[in-house]
């Protein structure tokens, strides 16, 4: 019985040890979670900002088609970018171009393209943007 | 008891703890990245606005532009005179001019409800001996395209004079605002006798009506509206220097 006292009292620092050790624990598993929750919320915030800038940058383009002209072996395109962002765009069809050409904002680019059209023919054109948008224009090559 | 007692205690500061690392990932994680959202959200739909407000003004760009002819007199050069006259509500920037697939970047601000004016010099290069057909296209700054409705004015030179030819010459009546039951009447005074070129109902709408006529000359105009009520009397003159005429009413 007197054992058994004396045990009870050895206990006396045990609460404040335990007490420490679960605090620490509380502390390192909440300091973890809370910098991963920090870091996961951050990048998940900035991934969201940035698809909500480039969906808004594909809303924002606007271009057209403004001029062909042909001269026997090239076609030219001239493309206005008449909107607020810059746009990179690229002719798909009569020719599947592979360089994409950069037309600022307000700015008009000629694109070139070596292709032997016959007189009358009618040409359908396509120019498409990086973001996925695109014009199509019908021209006639002159007799 | 004693032990019950400490185990709670225990307990209760690592709940309390919790408690704090939780609001604290709550107000430093959480409510951040939903004020990134909601601001990235806002600035989508103020974009969106804006665009469809710009497009609304693309759409409501209206001009109305002729060619006018002239030479001069010492180099017996070609002149174009670019008419235009803004019927919309927003005022117009002209950024690009396409003479026969020939770029000119112009700067020209037509200002809402009024006419304005812009020369062309330098068409062809001197000495001018050939027959030279202009087709002509202008731009504006919101990517609308607009082109004379007189089609393609040619400039001759034949025995050291120059002269210029159109092929179709245009009336267009405007319409300020919608009126029902309008009628129109145009017939060439300069012919005996006097032949009638449009005699048609006008439809209710604020497009305006192009109506070609393939002589130059002289032409009484009366638009008319209930058949009897006459709005509009007026004779204007087609001639290579002036090939379109607009009638408002």
């Amino acid at each position: 019985m007197k054992e058994r006292e004396r045990l009870n009292e050895r206990r006396a620092i045990t609460p404040v040890i335990s007490a420490l050790i679960l605090s620490a624990v509380v502390l390192t598993v909440g300091g973890i979670v809370w910098a991963y929750s920090q870091g996961a919320m951050t990048i998940s915030a900035e991934d969201y900002a940035e698809s909500v800038i480039n969906m808004t940058d594909t809303i924002s383009e606007r271009f057209i088609v403004e001029h062909v002209s042909y001269d026997e072996t090239h076609l030219y395109i001239w493309v206005y970018n008449y909107g607020d962002v810059g746009i990179e765009v690229n002719v798909t069809y009569p020719e599947n171009l592979i360089g994409w050409t950069e037309v600022l904002s307000k700015d008009l680019e000629k694109i070139d393209i070596g292709i032997v059209l016959s007189p009358n023919t009618e040409v359908g054109i396509n120019v498409e943007s990086r973001r996925g948008n695109d014009v199509y224009y019908r021209y006639v090559v002159p007799s | 008891m004693y032990t019950i007692g400490t185990s709670c205690r225990r307990r209760g500061t690592s709940t309390i703890m919790g408690t704090l690392i939780f609001v604290g990932i709550i107000f430093t994680a959480v409510i951040p990245m939903m004020l990134v959202v909601k601001q990235a959200d806002t600035l989508y739909e103020m974009r969106k606005h804006e665009l469809v407000s710009l497009d609304e003004e693309r759409a409501m760009e209206s001009i109305f532009f002729h060619l006018e002819t002239s030479i001069d007199s010492e180099t017996e050069e070609p002149i174009i005179t670019l008419v235009f006259y803004n019927r919309g509500v927003m005022a117009v920037k002209i950024v690009h001019v396409w003479i026969n697939g020939g770029l000119r970047e112009v700067n020209y601000l037509i200002l809402p409800t009024s006419n304005e004016e812009f020369e062309l010099r330098n068409l062809i290069d001197p000495p001018y001996e050939d027959t030279v057909s202009f087709s002509i296209m202008v731009v504006t700054d919101n990517g609308n395209i607009f082109l004379p409705p007189s089609g393609n004015p040619e400039y001759s030179f034949i025995d050291e004079v120059g002269s210029w030819e159109y092929h179709v010459y245009t009336i267009y009546i405007m319409m300020t605002h919608k009126r029902p039951q309008l009628h129109a009447l145009i017939t060439c005074t300069t012919e005996v006798p006097n032949v009638i070129v449009f005699n048609d109902n006008l439809e209710n709408n604020l497009d305006g009506y192009l109506i070609g006529v393939t002589f130059d000359g002289k032409y009484l105009v009366i638009v008319t509206q209930f058949y009897d009520i006459e709005l509009r009397r007026v004779e204007v003159t087609l001639n290579p220097n002036s090939p379109a005429v607009l009638v408002i009413i």
